[in-house]
């Protein structure tokens, strides 16, 4: 009898909801692999790989942001901010490392600024992130006026284009910062006090963690991380784009709350949050290739996103306290 | 009189790997008042969910009236009169009382879509109350009433839906002494008028004033029941917890050691320059009305309120706490009243609440030691008795006893010299009651001071060597335990007259 108990309880923290996304996330790969003979192939996964490198970056510190029981819609315009940062200062000559690092800091820059407002400003996250995305937004315009800002630099190009051997750079990046995140949600003392802070505030601040300083760490955390999706995109597409990134964070939280990780905080997962990432660029991927326009898409993604929350609802509801 | 409104018979009902129900059978005649005891866990609750139609049973057989009921909505149970009011209230605060009474049954001036009659709805409303308090106004919002008032609210609202069995959890946990007091009236009055009334209590004294009979539950079963005339306390204590209690309050008084802590005219939230000591093995009660200030006085030494004067001195050294990191860090530990709202990391792990305020002690190279942590685990539920499946269990399945184990657990591991409990006996069960009694004793062997806040007065005279007595934010008296008693206690406690 309490044997029984624990595995439930398994399934109850997290592991269930990560369960249902990876077969999920098989079964759509055979039926689009029945539906469309070019679907399954090496360079097909690696290409889907690719497409999900850069939103899959945020994800994974979006993730602990939401774990933080926070929320920041910010990185979309973040994304766009950086990128146009790194072009500009690329076309003025700087060097690579230095245009790099003075993107990334913008994005610390708008994490500690967001950071700021919802810990001791005590802002909504939702509001305090959603009027940094407009401004955020706004100033990505501003740099360049609006214009687009094409970056030839092969060298900066290929840290989104490039190989080693077989394996697209951008991916190594990514595996680098999954394997990073989930060492230190799971392994260190910082990521209890994330699930802490998340799970309590109030307990947690009386159990001695420095609840406001957990959650500005992890909202700098998620804008270097967004900054430096940015980067890769413009480095992958060639040009700093003040539109870049546009919507990526609904599809961020939406990859976040498919693989499992709540709304409200307490509870999560990075490599959910990974199999919720491959599993919406997999989607684009395959019904692209069914010839099936991108404004089915959108719906489909929505309704795929619908059923997974209400299959984890009815799940957690079945599994309730009583 | 005494024919029968209700019998629950045979009722089992099972959770996944859980045993909730076992063959219940109650009985509950018209007019009576049947106290309902049992410790946390025992399945009180779910036979009143049962009853209430928030849980279907899996077994069993409910006649209700004469008739047998099955497969109903909470809402067609209250329509057909069985009523019950959870100990946490769950009142519309931002609605009126009237709205609160009438919730479903708003009067419309013509028809079902035409706009509130709200002259009659507040005619109606006040109609209901009036027949158990003139106290309140139904134009009020709920929120702004107190706790007491709160329950005479949900009481009308059940009143408004022509009740006849009324079901109360725990209805007095919140209220003070006069408060109580009156409830208890009220819930006699309704019995007199032939309302049958389940009542649900961890206060012996309140079901021995109120109840008619006493049902006890362990462990999922019905064990016995008693008329209340024809038995005594330790009687039901006894069917309670399945086994005699040693003495419940074993503190000795020990010679007191060294001076540990020295408050100087703290000032902070509600607490107005209070001034007190505290020594190595002794336990400082501090007593009071609800809203007297103890809880300020205990937040600003933990550096959870700022102070806007006043000094603590630890061992003669001079100290500020700006938060409670600080005040950990000078071996000061909180056990707060709400271990709910302010204790407890509900949906994590026992290992996970215990480790947590010594958690950067347990990192090692940037990793957690979790082996060491999970012995920490080992030992807390061995040493404190929690009852739980594991230490990865979820402290949201533990009883309320076992919760308040694990936030003990977890200031214990963090070896304080003064500890902190705030209300620590609040809504759990005799048997876990005793245990925490006990593991007080034994800290104060081994020279930790507590301080403690409750709200029951006999904790306090039985348990505490000194009693600091607060009202209205100041310190109006200072009473050994042997000059205490609860008469000199009150008169204190209410301004010191």
């Amino acid at each position: 009898m309490e044997k029984s108990l624990t595995i439930r309880e398994r399934i109850k923290k997290g592991g269930g909801s990560e369960i249902t996304i990876c077969i999920a996330y098989i079964g759509l790969c055979i039926i689009f692999s029945i539906l469309s003979p070019n679907f399954f192939s090496g360079k097909n996964f690696i290409n889907i790989g690719i497409y999900s490198a850069i939103m899959g970056i945020t994800a994974a510190a979006t993730t602990l942001v939401l774990i933080c029981g926070c929320i920041d819609i910010s990185v979309g315009a973040v994304m766009g901010l950086t990128g146009m940062i790194s072009a500009l200062l690329l076309k003025a000559g700087v060097p690579i490392v230095v245009a790099v690092l003075i993107a990334l800091l913008a994005g610390a820059a708008v994490g500690t600024i967001n950071g700021l407002l919802v810990s001791k400003g005590k802002i909504v996250p939702m509001i305090a992130t959603m009027a940094t995305m407009s401004i955020i937004r706004g100033i990505a315009y501003l740099t360049n006026n609006g214009i687009s800002i094409v970056v030839s630099n092969a060298k900066f190009n290929w840290l989104g284009r490039g190989y080693v051997g077989p394996i697209p750079f951008i991916l190594i990046i990514m595996a680098i910062v999954y394997l990073g995140m989930f060492y230190l949600s799971k392994y260190t003392a910082y990521g209890r006090k994330l699930y802490a802070t998340g799970s309590n505030q109030r307990a947690g601040y009386l159990a001695g963690i420095n609840t406001d300083g957990t959650i500005l760490s992890v909202y700098i955390l998620n804008g270097v991380f967004a900054g430096l999706s940015g980067i890769l995109m413009a480095a992958q597409s060639g040009a700093g784009l003040p539109t870049a990134g546009d919507t990526y964070e609904m599809t961020i939280i939406s990859a976040c709350v498919l693989g499992g990780t709540s709304i409200n905080g307490g509870k999560g997962n990075v490599w959910g949050t990974l199999v919720g990432v491959l599993l919406l660029t997999t989607i684009s991927n395959g019904l692209t290739m069914l010839s099936i326009s991108s404004f089915w898409q959108q719906i489909i993604k929505g309704t795929i996103l619908l059923a997974a929350v209400l299959i984890d609802a009815w799940r957690g509801g079945s599994y309730k306290k009583v | 009189m005494s024919e029968t409104i209700l019998k629950m018979q045979g009722i089992t009902k099972r959770f996944p790997g859980v045993l909730a129900l076992d063959q219940v059978t109650i009985s509950l005649n018209r007019g009576e008042v049947l106290a309902l005891v049992g410790e946390n866990g025992a399945g009180k609750s779910t036979l009143l969910k049962i009853l209430s139609g928030a849980y279907t049973k899996d077994e069993g057989v409910i006649e209700y009236d004469g008739k047998v009921i099955e497969g109903y909505t909470p809402n067609e149970a209250i329509d057909m009169g069985i009523s019950i009011i959870y100990q946490e209230l769950d009142n519309y605060g931002t609605l009126t009382v009237a709205e609160n009474i009438l919730v479903n049954a708003m009067p419309k001036k013509n028809g079902k879509f035409s706009p509130i009659d709200w002259k009659e709805a507040y005619k109606r409303a006040d109609e209901i109350i009036r027949q158990i308090t003139d106290e309140i106004d139904v134009t009020a919002k709920v929120s702004t009433l107190t706790a007491a008032q709160q329950q005479l609210v949900e009481i009308a609202k059940a009143m408004s839906r022509n009740m006849k069995v009324l079901i109360m959890d725990e209805p007095t946990s919140a209220l003070n002494r006069v408060e109580t007091e009156q409830l208890l009236k009220i819930v006699q009055n309704l019995a007199k008028q032939g309302i049958s009334i389940i009542y649900i209590s961890h206060r012996m004294d309140e079901i021995f004033t109120l109840s008619d009979r006493i049902q006890v539950m362990r462990d999922g079963k019905s064990v016995s029941d008693f008329v209340t005339a024809k038995t005594d306390e330790e009687t039901i204590v006894r069917e309670m917890v399945g086994r005699t209690l040693d003495s419940m309050y074993p503190h000795v008084k020990q010679e007191p050691g060294e001076c540990i802590l020295k408050v100087n005219h703290l000032t902070c939230g509600k607490a107005k320059d209070v001034s007190f000591n505290l020594h190595r093995g002794e336990i400082l009660g501090l007593f009071g009305l609800m809203g007297a200030g103890r809880t300020s006085v205990v937040r600003g030494l933990f550096g959870d309120l700022y102070l806007r004067d006043g000094s603590i001195e630890i061992l003669g050294n001079s100290i500020k706490n700006r938060s409670p990191k600080d005040a950990i860090h000078n071996k000061i530990a909180y056990v707060p009243n709400e271990r709910k709202v302010e204790g407890l990391m509900l949906t994590d792990s026992v290992r996970f609440n215990i480790s947590i305020a010594v958690i950067n002690s347990l990192q090692k190279h940037f990793k957690v030691d979790k082996k060491a942590e999970k012995k920490m685990a080992d030992t807390w539920v061995e040493k404190l008795g929690i009852r739980t499946p594991s230490p990865e269990t979820r402290v949201d399945n533990l009883s309320g006893g076992n919760q308040q184990k694990v936030v003990i657990a977890r200031w214990l591991q963090t070896s304080p010299d003064i500890l902190i409990l705030n209300d620590p006996t609040r809504g759990i069960d005799v048997g876990a009651k005793a245990e925490i009694y006990s593991l007080m004793e034994d800290l104060c062997r081994q020279g930790i001071g507590i301080i403690m806040i409750s709200s029951e007065l006999q904790e306090t005279l039985s348990m505490a060597d000194r009693i600091l007595v607060m009202s209205e934010g100041k310190v109006t008296g200072e009473v050994p335990r042997e000059e205490a008693t609860q008469e000199n206690l009150m008169k204190l406690a209410v301004g010191g007259i």
